[in-house]
């Protein structure tokens, strides 16, 4: 008989931090900026040059800490990391080792349809390293962009309570949303503004002991990190159903072969030598000002939510969808404010506007319709103007230019048609075509009734205004 | 107490990047003991609710405004490094 396996895994996230300037000096951290163009004295490590806390930096990780429910110590040590490597100018890194700012919280996850907690350990403020180039023209050498070098992260380490690949991408996405809601840092795994390794072990079911685990390293978007970590645990099981051990060790993930490799021989370096910067003093934050973080936290995803249900009475479905992205619901709340229709305004959003997004790999921020322009359709549609048909023609070409439906509607002489003497002349027309349709339906066949409404609408180019059809239509035929 | 050999101060000096002739190896693993038996002598204090002192200066640390200034000697420092090529460091292949 096989022995079943379970799996525990612990994610560390390293997400940047929206400052303007690097966490210990003045240079900006403006991303795709020429190579070595961001770079002074304090974040190449040049003799004599002293690192000074950007309060901007401390600000926001107590903000991402507060959110997720952590102690804040008052009093955090900044660390010397040390080791060599050509992206590490100092030979060290300055990070938190014993005495990280924030530790203890927790991250609420949906999970099969359920809250689950995932526990947090601790999130500690660190510099992040430069830029190595390996394809710059010179085979024998590699090049340094020390422009990322010192640019402020902070890292999030959760506990061992996540058990399988989906339910990773689940807390990662909840996560980067949490984040980026706080305003904190803008999420974008492209561009490694939001990185994640995965600690991974696999042990029998039941089994209260954990098992050996190993590091994933280089997972720069969901989809890898839920294959890498699918990869890991396939990996582990056969290594012990073979009656091997597993052995604690990092490895790295390759995307394009979808497998990973063991980064050995690189390991035993890893003896860091942590100790407190003598150059820093340590961080001491006060009461007040934690609590005046605390007072402006802005609404998380999962309270607006509840809140759009509460208050604007739409579906927890459409407000989970509405709340996803912060612009997308402040795109919603704005269309409101213009005109007052949540469930309406929600769908035209849901089906027609996201589903083009989406199929046009663009975000609500790229829409070139504005909130009061949709807000202005699904006006035309509630005051008869056009017909909801029309309007969806109409918003095809607002997707696609960004003008105003008024002046679609104008421009193409969309306007609906509600004059009964030009629908009538159209029923009789079609009841005259269709004598057959006409004869079932005055046997009984009331389903056909539909087909003469569609007939109408369609003669008069979809401009029929289909309340006065359907009511001429049955004076007509009953 | 860490036992203090030839094998851990050959370790130490690798993370280091540290190189020394081979007969120094004997004079700074005693060095090394030394000073570890000068540490071993401060157990003796009773540091009993004592915060571990991160700094030796009892001050508060001081932040500054997140005001971007760009340095404006940027050729001085891409000069120091021992290889450049146009605005990269270069460095040894490392792959």
């Amino acid at each position: 008989m096989s022995t079943e396996f379970e799996c525990v895994i612990g994610l560390e996230v390293h997400a940047q931090l929206l400052t303007k300037t690097k966490l210990f000096c003045n240079c900006p951290t403006t991303f795709g900026a020429p190579p070595n163009s961001h770079i002074c004295p304090v974040c190449t490590g040049q003799p004599g040059a002293l690192p000074v806390l950007n309060r901007k930096a401390v600000e926001f990780a107590i903000r991402a800490g507060l959110a997720t429910h952590c102690t804040i110590d008052e009093h955090s040590v900044f660390a010397r990391k040390n080791y060599f490597y050509p992206d590490l100018p100092k030979g060290y890194q300055i990070s938190q080792y014993d005495r990280p700012i924030c530790r203890e919280g927790v991250v609420e996850i949906e999970w099969n349809d359920q809250i689950k907690s995932i526990q947090l350990i601790r999130i500690h403020m660190e510099e992040d390293a430069g830029k190595l180039v390996h394809d710059y023209g010179n085979p024998d050498a590699s090049h340094v962009d020390l422009n990322r070098a010192c640019v402020p992260l902070i890292e999030i380490v959760s506990g061992p309570d996540i058990r399988s690949a989906q339910e990773a991408v689940v807390y990662l996405k909840t996560l980067r949303n949490i984040l980026m809601y706080l305003e904190v840092c803008d999420g974008n795994m492209q561009e490694g503004s939001l990185r994640c390794d995965a600690n991974v072990s696999v042990r029998p079911k039941g089994e209260s002991k954990l098992g050996t685990r190993t590091e994933l390293k280089n997972l720069n978007s969901f989809r890898s990190v839920e294959r890498a970590i699918e990869f890991e645990i396939k990996r582990q099981i056969e290594v012990i159903e073979d009656g091997e051990k597993v052995i604690q060790e990092t490895r790295l993930w390759d995307d394009a072969k979808q497998e990973s490799r063991s980064m050995r021989g690189k390991e035993e370096a890893h003896d860091y030598r942590y100790f407190p910067d003598p150059d820093l003093m340590p961080v001491t934050v006060t009461q007040e000002w934690i609590e005046d973080i605390l007072s402006t936290l802005p609404e998380l995803a999962s309270a607006k939510a509840a809140r759009f249900v509460k208050d604007y009475g739409i579906p927890e479905y459409d407000a989970r969808i509405l709340t996803a992205e912060k612009a997308l619901a402040h795109y919603y709340e704005e269309a409101l404010k213009h005109y007052n229709q949540p469930k309406k305004i929600a769908n035209w959003i849901i089906t027609e506007l996201l589903g083009r997004l989406n199929a046009n790999n663009a975000t609500i921020e790229d829409a070139k319709i504005k909130p009061t322009q949709i807000a202005a359709l699904v006006k035309l549609i509630d005051d008869d103007v056009i017909s909801g048909k029309i309007a969806k023609d109409v918003i095809v070409e607002m997707f696609d230019t960004g003008n105003d439906p008024e002046a679609i509607v104008k421009a193409k002489g969309l306007v609906q048609v509600s004059d009964t003497g030009a629908i009538e002349a159209a029923i009789a027309d079609i009841l005259a075509k269709n004598p057959d349709n006409v004869a079932s339906y005055k046997s009984g066949k009331t389903q056909v009734f539909g087909f003469f409404v569609g007939q109408v609408i369609k003669a008069m180019q979809g401009k029929a205004n289909p309340k006065v059809v359907n009511e001429l239509l049955r004076k007509h035929l009953d | 107490m860490t036992d203090i050999n030839k094998k851990l101060i050959d370790h130490i000096a690798h993370l280091a990047r540290l190189r020394f002739p081979e007969a120094d190896l004997e004079r700074y693993t005693q060095k090394a003991k030394h000073i570890l038996e000068y540490v071993e002598r401060l157990k003796a204090v009773n540091t009993e609710g004592i915060e571990p002192t991160a700094h030796a200066v009892d001050a508060v640390g001081f932040m500054r405004d997140d005001e971007a200034q760009a340095f404006d000697n940027r050729e001085a420092i891409l000069a120091n490094a021992p290889e450049r090529d146009g605005d990269f460091f270069q460095v040894p292949k490392v792959l």
